[in-house]
């Protein structure tokens, strides 16, 4: 048995010298001149979030092509869909396999606690080497909020836009019909009219609006977090967000429309809303918006559909993390890894044949910024464009609206910047704090479609949710949070100023700033 | 007698609705799956098609041959995976059963410790990537199911349960060897025992969809369940994920039934193997091996 036990313990040792082994040979890669192309070819190993693309080698060979007389390396792609490339990544994340680079976000393979654990390759500390276009396209709140608690930047930002609004998405044939003007609504419960005259003229349309736990009104009054008031005035404060009377009074007018019979009666178990608003069996529906995102949405559709944003453009709470490229710890050659992505992101020719493939193969050039994807094609990665780089040098389609580019860099540069969007709490390693919040995100996600949907009887799911949130601990939690964003807020005391300022102009609140300057 | 027929009646009742129970959500099924998409919205679900239409069958095998291919990666990996694995399970087994074998405790004990303790997915996952060299390869998909530690001490035990001693010592003394005694005399009348773990074998392969996921990143390779559990959790994943969902418009979701006709595309054939392997279930129950 001891025997066993010595074999077990070697082969331990064994794997996990080997994890480590590689630290050295990065070194000794990382002295390549950026302005040459190397002698030697190496071959990176590229995982993408994306529908794997069934004439994916005749696109990896033309890539190699093209970067032969560049950076003398090829690709090869893994495309996977979401759900296994979350599991198989973490796995060979875990196992310490090797790749080179990979998709990776705050919601998709935990880019800050993989980043802290060592899986990812800091590139950050060799942006001015290798990738100095690409990281000089960020804006400089993008690369500070990628920024891990060790000082160092893991990833390199997908360049696209970073902010949003929410607003509606409609038929636009119908309220023609009915002489609606959508931005004229700026609440759901405005709607209610509209609504029911459309259900009882229109058979196709019983249930004229739609929404899920994403797309609930709630939304309206809420963004990102569940702990600031983002949506709503102040957001220099930290409270729960589930028990202040706007979250309240949104899940009120879910559930008065769905007793009035203007939302399907199954609203709290499936999720297609954007399928039934395709087929035609809805009039709108909330969502986020940014430009183009209707022509996004419905490529193929019979039906004529329409946007209205209805809330201020903001950025996006943590507006680097959303998407990213990353290289791994594990990759033999990261240099080579950086000028390939500093590539990727300047370079139209090969990110557009990352996504639309081989011109005359796959798609039609029709200008210089436009093409036509053939019909029955067997390579299209567009439609994840937004998970692998500049988005801004990507060829738009002819359904696309020709102004998209500039629109997506105009809601950008205006968009409101809220002091909370870099905030992150830390739970500093402190047991107790990490299960409360285990705990919580527990009982929150089991109550929020629940409460905002309007399925059931709001009132009593609401106290039920408070019941427990408090056992939780959930004040503690607050009282930490609040502790740590009062340090946070001291770092940047005229984005506070400029807050108060704001909010005194939009919503008259003098009572509040009192509280607040203290 | 009177007595009987209300025991009876109740039995009856009780098992009509257990069948019910179990049959009309895959009829549901099946209607869904042959409803036109227009009939669903509609009707919505009905036991019998509102508007009948093969369309959404059409759709799933007409919509790239990955379907047809994927179908027969799963034939495949179940007729070899299955056959391979029963056999090794039979043998070990097999061996473990024998009193006279002589190192069966310790053999016992390595299969019986795998029950309780195990290296955990990432050990496991570096053996199959790393040593083993399984990624993208059919072999991904087979060989890690192949010993089963439950089956093995399931089939010892029918083993040393079942075959007396006295019809092996009987067979030695007409000369006959170890292989012989197992092929020509321990299996025929192990067949129900043996049936049984082919089954279990035949469903784990079938449903896997986890080794793919792991292993294979080549779309050739997937197997049919797992392009079943992508489709649904892509659907998942974007209603979880707001900003997976704006971000990805183009996604296109596969309307009601064809989601609904994949799903009987999938478990079809494994209705028609069951009754075939119920036949051995029964007989195992009955039939002894030394008569008279």
């Amino acid at each position: 048995m001891k025997r066993v036990l010595a074999l077990f313990l070697a082969i331990a040792f064994a794997v996990i010298a080997g994890g480590c082994g590689n630290s050295g040979e990065q070194g000794a890669m990382l002295t390549e001149d950026p302005n040459e192309v190397p002698s030697d070819t190496y071959e990176i190993n590229w995982y993408l979030m994306g529908t794997p693309q069934e004439d994916i080698s005749s696109v990896e060979m033309a890539i190699n092509d093209y970067l032969k007389d560049k950076i003398n390396a090829t690709v090869k792609i893994h495309a996977m869909d979401a759900a296994q490339y979350e599991q198989k990544m973490n796995t060979m994340i875990q196992a310490g396999e090797y790749f080179d680079i990979a998709f990776a976000a705050r919601w998709m393979l935990d880019y800050f606690g993989n980043s802290e654990a060592g899986a990812y390759f800091p590139m950050g500390d060799y942006f001015d080497k290798y990738m100095p276009e690409s990281s000089k396209q960020m804006d400089p709140d993008q690369l500070e909020s990628i920024r891990v608690s060790d000082g160092k930047v893991y990833g390199l930002p997908v360049h696209k836009e970073y902010a949003g609004q929410i607003g509606w998405i409609y038929r636009k044939d119908i309220a023609d019909k009915y002489g609606i003007n959508m931005a004229d609504y700026k609440t759901v419960e405005s709607l209610k009219p509209v609504l029911e005259t459309i259900k009882a003229n229109e058979p196709d349309m019983q249930y004229p609006i739609d929404w899920d736990n994403d797309s609930a009104p709630r939304i309206l009054v809420e963004q990102e977090s569940n702990i600031f008031r983002n949506g709503m005035y102040s957001n220099l404060e930290v409270v729960n967000y589930m028990d202040t009377p706007e979250f309240k009074k949104a899940c009120e007018v879910a559930r008065d429309f769905y007793e009035s019979g203007l939302v399907k009666k199954d609203v709290l178990t499936t999720h297609d809303t954007i399928q039934r608003m395709k087929e035609g069996k809805c009039f709108c529906m909330l969502s986020p918006l940014k430009p183009g995102k209707v022509e996004e949405l419905f490529k193929n559709t019979n039906y004529e559909f329409a946007q209205q944003e209805i809330t201020a453009a903001r950025v996006d709470y943590m507006p680097g993390a959303a998407s990213m490229q990353v290289i791994s710890a594990t990759s033999k050659n990261p240099a080579r890894c950086m000028r390939f992505l500093e590539l990727l992101n300047t370079d139209p020719v090969l990110m557009n044949l990352v996504i639309y493939g081989i011109e005359g193969k796959h798609y039609n050039k029709i200008d210089e910024n436009t093409v036509q994807i053939k019909q029955g094609t067997t390579y299209d990665f567009s439609a994840n464009a937004w998970a692998v780089g500049n988005n801004f040098i990507v060829y738009l389609t002819d359904k696309d609206d020709p102004q998209k580019h500039e629109k997506l860099k105009e809601l950008n540069d205006n968009a409101e910047r809220l002091v909370s969007n870099l905030f992150m709490f830390d739970d500093k390693g402190d047991n107790e704090m990490i299960q409360i919040q285990t705990e919580l995100d527990v009982i929150n996600s089991r109550y929020m479609a629940q409460a905002t949907t309007g399925a059931l009887d709001p009132g009593p799911i609401l106290e039920q949710w408070k019941e427990e949130w408090k056992a939780a601990g959930g004040e503690k939690y607050i009282e930490e949070m609040s502790k740590q964003y009062e340090e946070f807020l001291k770092k940047y005391p005229e984005k506070v100023q400029e807050t108060i300022e704001r909010e005194k102009e939009l919503y008259n609140i003098e009572s509040k700033d009192d509280s607040l300057t203290e | 007698m009177h007595k009987n027929i209300k025991l009876e009646t109740f039995l009856h009742a009780f098992f009509l609705v257990l069948c019910a129970c179990s049959i009309i959500p895959l009829l549901l099924v099946i209607s869904v799956s042959l409803t036109s998409e227009s009939g669903i919205v509609s009707k919505g679900y009905t036991l019998l098609p509102s508007e009948l239409s093969t369309n959404a069958y059409e759709y799933i095998f007409k919509n790239g041959n990955s379907v047809a291919r994927a179908y027969g990666v799963t034939i495949i990996n179940t007729i070899t995976g299955a056959g391979i694995s029963t056999l090794l399970t039979a043998l070990f087994a097999y061996g473990l059963s024998k009193k006279d074998f002589r190192w069966r405790k310790i053999f016992t004990f390595y299969v019986f410790f795998t029950m309780l303790f195990n290296g955990g997915t990432v050990a496991w996952y570096i053996v199959c990537t790393k040593w083993l060299n399984l990624s993208n390869t059919i072999w991904a998909m087979i060989l890690p199911y192949l010993m089963n530690a439950w089956n093995i001490i399931i089939l010892r035990t029918f083993f040393s349960t079942t075959i007396p001693d006295g019809i092996i010592e009987s067979a030695k003394l007409d000369g006959a060897g170890e292989f012989r005694i197992f092929f020509q005399l321990v299996l025929p009348i192990s067949l129900p025992g043996i049936a049984t773990i082919a089954l279990f074998q035949t469903l784990a392969y079938w449903n896997d969809w986890w080794l793919p996921l792991l292993f294979i990143t080549e779309p050739k390779l997937y197997n049919l369940q797992f392009i079943l559990q992508n489709m649904m959790n892509n659907i998942q994943k974007m209603s979880e994920n707001s900003n997976y969902a704006l971000s990805t418009g183009a996604m296109d979701v596969p309307s009601e039934s064809a989601r609904m006709a994949l799903c009987i595309i999938a478990t079809g054939p494994i209705l028609f193997v069951y009754p075939f392997f119920q036949k051995y279930f029964i007989q195992g129950l009955t039939v002894g091996a030394i008569k008279g």
